[in-house]
């Protein structure tokens, strides 16, 4: 297709060529081009087919708005090529045909649409049973827009970002920039998003000449918005997101924003819509042809890619400046063979003169009845109509065209106000959608307020950035002056304005087939009438059964033609259906947009880089990263049993308590009594929940008369920190926690050698009778200052050293250093858990779980019910008096179980196994597990389903290995 | 080796090898182990006043202060208890005020005579808890123009300079960890110390390497910091 003669406001670059693949031929572009408008330009009509029927569909709205220009490029589907740039090498592949866009097989569901009406699936194909299994497969591969290639990673590095901003302006069209630029004169930091590359709104593609009533600046109108984007870009007050698609209004004055691969969060203080309106098709007898287009989409073909979209037009408005597309289309040099005017009165304005002079037939109060053509338009058919929309087909006219351009209404882009709150009710004078109450804080500019007068649009633009302003930088008597002049102004321009608006009829009442409502879904008028006849006659229910406004184009083609379809056939006016609710995204978003930046933290001890030097298999455990085992837990189990073994236990949660009456705290958070705990000394507890179950468990040092030092499982620092806060504050205690887990690297040196090589380190004497088990120093290790805890997870002598975590790796160095005389290796979680199993030291929510309280688990020992009250004792005092049900034991079996394994007596889960694993030292697989009460007793057997098969297991109470803990004291 | 070894421990940030991956040149400094530059100071610092440059400074000694009679304690050094929300810096370094009953204290000073004051406060009587955070808490700064677009990208802070000017902290997650951020300008440019949890070390630092991508970040060291202060 050639282009028209070169005019400065085009947006594409002659001296430049792009070439892209489009369904196995290049197609040649321009930079600036789109994908569609290049499409266009080598002689495409038919673009997609439509989703149930495929039937075929050629650019419609040239906006990003319908869904008649999906395609997949490079992978990515339902791409809408009529807004898209084009990219040298893109890959365009037509989607939802076959074999092909023009002969698609598929169309041939159209013949049998009878069977297939709206909702269907609801009401065949489950009678008999087996037609369901049958059909589903076929309906599943049918269905759907594009396909996702699950083999393609996904590309893009998404981000995020959070944007605070005085004023937020949504819209870069006129009412938008001079909003914008209002805003920032009078002070205020503002946020300008726009969908477009390029600002300026409709006027990038308007020609008319234009005066703008605040600069008094003149020129065509394409001319006027390059000079407001301009100075909208160089002003240091303004940022611009652009492109940027604002998809969603949120609490908090928060707008959601895709810019890219990125997410933004933008919130202001106040913010102004300037998002404008859309034009929506007209709705007669094959309203979706190729070739039918939005009278906007024409103009922005005409204008911003220099295209004829068809030799032969036929205009449908109902305004003159919708009409006035018939002399561009004119001097663009389409033969122009009738000006339908949908307006109920006739006019001699200056434009029907122009028209006449042009020889272009008007008709005024006419209307379209139907489209002829096969793949696209050949003729349009229409018929004078009355006041109440009803054609009269016996003076019809035929009008052979391959171009059919439809203006005859607009909605308002009300979503993210409406989002927030904002209500929208019909006119009919206007024929329109209109805001009817806006949220505080949020105001509206422009044709979003149904004005069409540029002139107007801008006035209502710049009185919007200035109240908006206003209320954060008081404006100067200048300012103040001006704004009540534009006020004025603008209330007569509204008034003037109004008084020139002539009615139209905005929906005919013919009954003809084939009538689409809703593009994206092929719901047809005749559907919107059947399910109103079922009883579906409000507008959210008629949405959900027909599926209308469901697509991809979210009601912005469909919602009027639904509300007015619904209004018809229930004899209503259009003030009755009101509309759907709109929530976001306004705007397809991709996923990995939402997703954002791959943020999954990850902790690491000091000692981490000389772990991975060691050969660690690394595990996660939680947030954090953890030695699995370096050598093999065979190896590293000998060295501790037999030698000396290090493990790195930084990741364990510590706390400091401090304060008077941290005793107190203490004494009420756990079962044990802490208060009576002497300086220097150390105790294990168990913190229970209000049910007496068991959340957690570790050791508690006491540094000093109102200091602890606190151990808790790795995995439940956060919850046992908060814990304690709040009932320090729930019983106004002067006891002040702190989360100290990052502040010390700490080791376990545990094994019959373990003292040897701690000697070589300290003055602190470690001997058996001056630091007994369960205590607690603080002194220097290898010249550290460093807190020593006597205590033994695993069962040997040894001790845990706790030091400042910037001595973390010196520690380690030098305890491994000392320790190689010994033959001293580090040991990882895996073998700890031998170690720790050979001992039956239960682990927290390994051992336990959501009903496990420490009668039960085996540690009565740790219950003080002498205290006069701590968390938890009300349901363990039921617990003593009821009995026990379930009890945590040790067993003993020959076989390896798997942990999770059911216990079961006489076929019937009675319990499970908790941990279980192969002990060196019994050449057995010992373990842990829950079993009813009556099968607790010590030698007791039980059977553990595994692999289809019972294996028997034998209660074993005492600890497998040194159950008089004399190897930990020694 | 024995007790009686004379020991010469070297304490390294939480972050220490992966200024390393970013070609740190370390020395030592006061039993720490820093970096001085990543190879052109000169650079580091032109960076620092154009865009935005990073710097460990979790050297530095930090306490917390908590408890009702926090303000009382401060105000027994003479240094105005600030606000919450609030920054003081004076002489041994700076104060922040995150709420009525927490502050944190850094310094480059072992022993700030601020301390010595909060000390003396700290008895059965009086509800000041003050505990020693050096290690637990990681501090990196930023500093340049470009440091506020480059946190925003990272968490919902809003640092225009209405709502977060010199001299104000607040504490919000970044990347989704738990932070203290601090505005403290210094050599006329805009400065931000971030101080969280030690164990996130790698794990932010590498966010932040991510967010600053766009704008060029460099890590700049010891020697940069002089030549700022020239």
């Amino acid at each position: 297709m050639d282009r028209l003669d070169s005019h400065p406001v085009e947006v594409i670059d002659r001296s430049g060529r792009v070439s892209f693949q489009f369904d196995g031929r290049t197609v040649q572009a321009h930079p600036g081009d789109t994908v569609g408008s290049a499409l266009l330009a080598s002689g495409l009509r038919i673009f997609s087919r439509s989703f149930k029927y495929h039937r075929p569909r050629g650019l419609l709205c040239v906006s990003g708005n319908c869904p008649n220009c999906l395609m997949n490029v490079n992978g990515v589907p339902n791409v809408r090529v009529c807004t898209r740039p084009v990219e040298e090498g893109d890959q365009v592949v037509p989607q939802h045909c076959w074999p092909s866009l023009r002969w698609d097989a598929m169309a041939l569901i159209e013949k049998v649409d009878f069977l297939l009406p709206v909702g269907f699936y609801y009401k065949t194909l489950y009678r008999a049973r087996w037609l369901w299994k049958l059909a589903e497969p076929i309906v599943r591969r049918v269905a759907g827009l594009g396909r996702v290639d699950s083999s393609r990673s996904p590309a893009g590095h998404y981000e995020r970002e959070h944007l605070f901003a005085e004023v937020a302006v949504v819209g870069g069209g006129p009412a938008g920039l001079a909003a914008a630029q209002a805003a920032a004169e009078a002070g205020a930091e503002v946020v300008l998003v726009d969908e477009q590359p390029e600002l300026g709104g409709h006027l990038r593609f308007e020609r008319a000449k234009l005066e703008d009533p605040i600069s008094g600046e003149t020129g065509e109108g394409f001319e006027l918005a390059r000079s407001l984007a301009e100075k909208v870009k160089n002003n240091e007050r303004i940022r611009v997101l652009s492109p940027a698609r604002a998809f969603g209004g949120y609490e908090g004055n928060l707008i959601g924003v895709a810019l890219a691969d990125r997410l933004v969060h933008l919130r202001a203080d106040r913010l102004i819509v300037a998002t404008g309106s859309f034009e929506f098709p007209g709705l007669f007898k094959n309203n979706d042809l190729p070739g039918i287009m939005l009278g906007s989409g024409v103009r922005k073909l005409l204008n911003l890619y220099r295209l004829k979209p068809g030799k032969r037009a036929v205009v449908v408005a109902s305004n003159d400046e919708d009409l006035a597309l018939a002399l561009e289309l004119h001097e663009a040099g389409i033969s122009v063979v009738a000006a339908v005017d949908q307006r109920l009165e006739s006019s001699d304005s200056a434009l029907i003169r122009q028209l006449k002079q042009l020889q272009i037939p008007h008709l005024p109060c006419f209307a379209p009845v139907a489209a002829r053509g096969r793949s696209d338009v050949r003729a349009l058919e229409v018929a004078p109509v009355d006041a109440e929309g009803c054609l009269e087909l016996d003076k019809s006219r035929s009008f052979p065209c391959d171009l059919v351009c439809i203006s005859t209404g607009r909605s308002p882009s009300v979503e993210l106000l409406r989002q927030n709150g904002g209500k929208v009710r019909f006119d009919p004078n206007l024929n329109q959608n209109v805001l009817d109450s806006i949220p505080s804080d949020f105001s509206a500019a422009g044709h979003i307020n149904g004005l069409k007068d540029p002139a107007l649009i801008l006035l209502q633009g710049r009185i919007a950035g200035l109240e908006a302003a206003e209320s954060m930088h008081p404006l100067g008597v200048d300012l103040k002056e001006q704004l009540q002049k534009l006020r004025d102004n603008l209330d007569q321009g509204r008034s003037d304005w109004r008084e020139t608006v002539v009615p139209s009829v905005l929906f005919t009442t013919s009954s003809a087939v084939k009538q689409l409502v809703c593009l994206c879904e092929d719901v047809t008028r005749k559907d919107i009438d059947n399910a109103i006849a079922e009883g579906f006659d409000e507008m959210e229910l008629l949405k959900r059964y027909t599926t209308s406004s469901m697509g991809p184009c979210q009601g912005r083609m469909c919602s009027m033609l639904v509300a007015g379809s619904c209004a018809q056939a229930l004899d209503r006016d259009l003030t009755t259906p009101g509309t759907t609710t709109s929530r976001p995204p306004v705007h397809p978003v991709p996923l990995g947009v939402l997703a954002g930046p791959h943020h999954y933290p990850v902790k690491l001890t000091p000692m981490h880089h000389r772990h991975l030097e060691a050969g660690a298999h690394q595990m996660d455990l939680g947030e954090w990263k953890r030695p699995h085992t370096y050598t093999s837990s065979e190896n590293e189990w000998e060295a501790v049993r037999k030698r000396v073994g290090i493990i790195d236990v930084t990741t364990l949660g510590k706390l400091e308590v401090q304060g008077r009456d941290a005793p107190q705290l203490l004494d009420l958070i756990y079962t044990h009594i802490f208060s009576t705990l002497k300086v220097g000394r150390i105790r294990y507890g168990v913190i229970c929940g209000e049910d007496g179950i068991i959340v957690d468990d570790g050791t508690v040092s006491r540094i000093a008369e109102d200091h602890y030092y606190i151990t808790t499982t790795t995995g439940n620092i956060s919850f046992i920190e908060s814990w304690m806060e709040w009932w320090a504050v729930v019983y106004g205690y002067c006891a002040h926690v702190t989360n100290v887990t990052g502040d010390f690297a700490a080791v376990n040196l545990a094994g019959p050698n373990a003292r040897d090589v701690l000697s070589k380190l300290t003055d602190i004497d470690i001997s058996s009778d001056a630091f007994k088990y369960m205590r607690f120093e603080q002194g220097e290790v290898a010249g550290i200052p460093s807190r020593l805890l006597r205590i033994g997870f695993v069962g040997e002598t040894g001790w845990e050293i706790h030091v400042p975590s910037s001595y973390g790796e010196y520690l380690w160095d030098t305890l491994m250093e000392a320790g190689e005389e010994f033959g001293i290796l580090p040991f990882g979680v895996e073998t700890q858990r031998i170690l720790r199993l050979e001992k039956q030291h239960l682990i927290v929510g390994q051992d336990t779980d959501a009903l496990s309280n420490p009668l039960e688990a085996g540690m009565q020992w740790v219950v003080k019910f002498e205290k006069e009250d701590f968390i938890g004792k009300h349901f363990l005092d039921l617990v003593q008096s009821e009995g026990r049900r379930n009890r945590l034991v040790g067993f003993v079996t020959d076989e390896l179980v798997k942990e999770g394994s059911a216990v079961v007596t006489a076929q019937t889960p009675v319990g499970r196994v908790t941990s279980a694993r192969m002990s060196p030292i019994l050449n057995r697989c010992v373990g842990m597990a829950w079993v009813p009460e009556e099968l607790a007793e010590d030698g007791a057997n039980f059977d553990i389903s595994h692999h289809d098969s019972l294996v028997s297991a034998q209660v074993h109470q005492a600890p497998f290995y040194d159950p008089t803990g004399a190897r930990l004291r020694e | 080796m024995n007790a009686t070894h004379s020991w010469n421990p070297i304490r390294r940030t939480s972050v220490y090898h992966e200024l390393l991956e970013l070609g740190a040149v370390m020395a030592d400094s006061e039993g720490w182990r820093l970096p001085l530059h990543f190879g052109d100071a000169k650079q580091e610092s032109e960076t620092v006043r154009s865009s935005v440059g990073l710097t460990d400074v979790s050297a530095n000694r930090k306490w917390e202060i908590k408890g009702v009679d926090l303000e009382s304690s401060i105000r027994s050094s003479s240094v105005d208890a600030p606000l919450p929300g609030h920054v003081v810096s004076t002489d041994f370094g700076w104060l922040c005020r995150i709420s009525h009953k927490h502050a944190l204290l850094v310094s480059g000073q072992d022993d700030p005579t601020i301390l010595s004051h909060i000390k003396n406060q700290c008895s059965d009587e009086s509800c000041t808890h003050l505990l020693d955070r050096t290690d637990g808490l990681i501090n990196l700064r930023l500093s340049g123009p470009r440091a506020s677009p480059l946190l925003s990208k990272l968490g919902a802070f809003d640092l225009r300079e209405s709502a977060f000017p010199d001299l104000r902290c607040l504490c919000g997650p970044m990347a989704g960890i738990q932070t203290f951020l601090v505005r403290r300008d210094q050599y006329e440019l805009p400065g931000y110390e971030v101080l969280f949890s030690s164990e996130y070390g790698s794990y932010l630092l590498d966010a932040i390497a991510e967010a600053g991508k766009e704008f060029q970040i460099r890590p700049y060291g010891r020697d940069a910091t002089k030549l700022l202060e020239d």
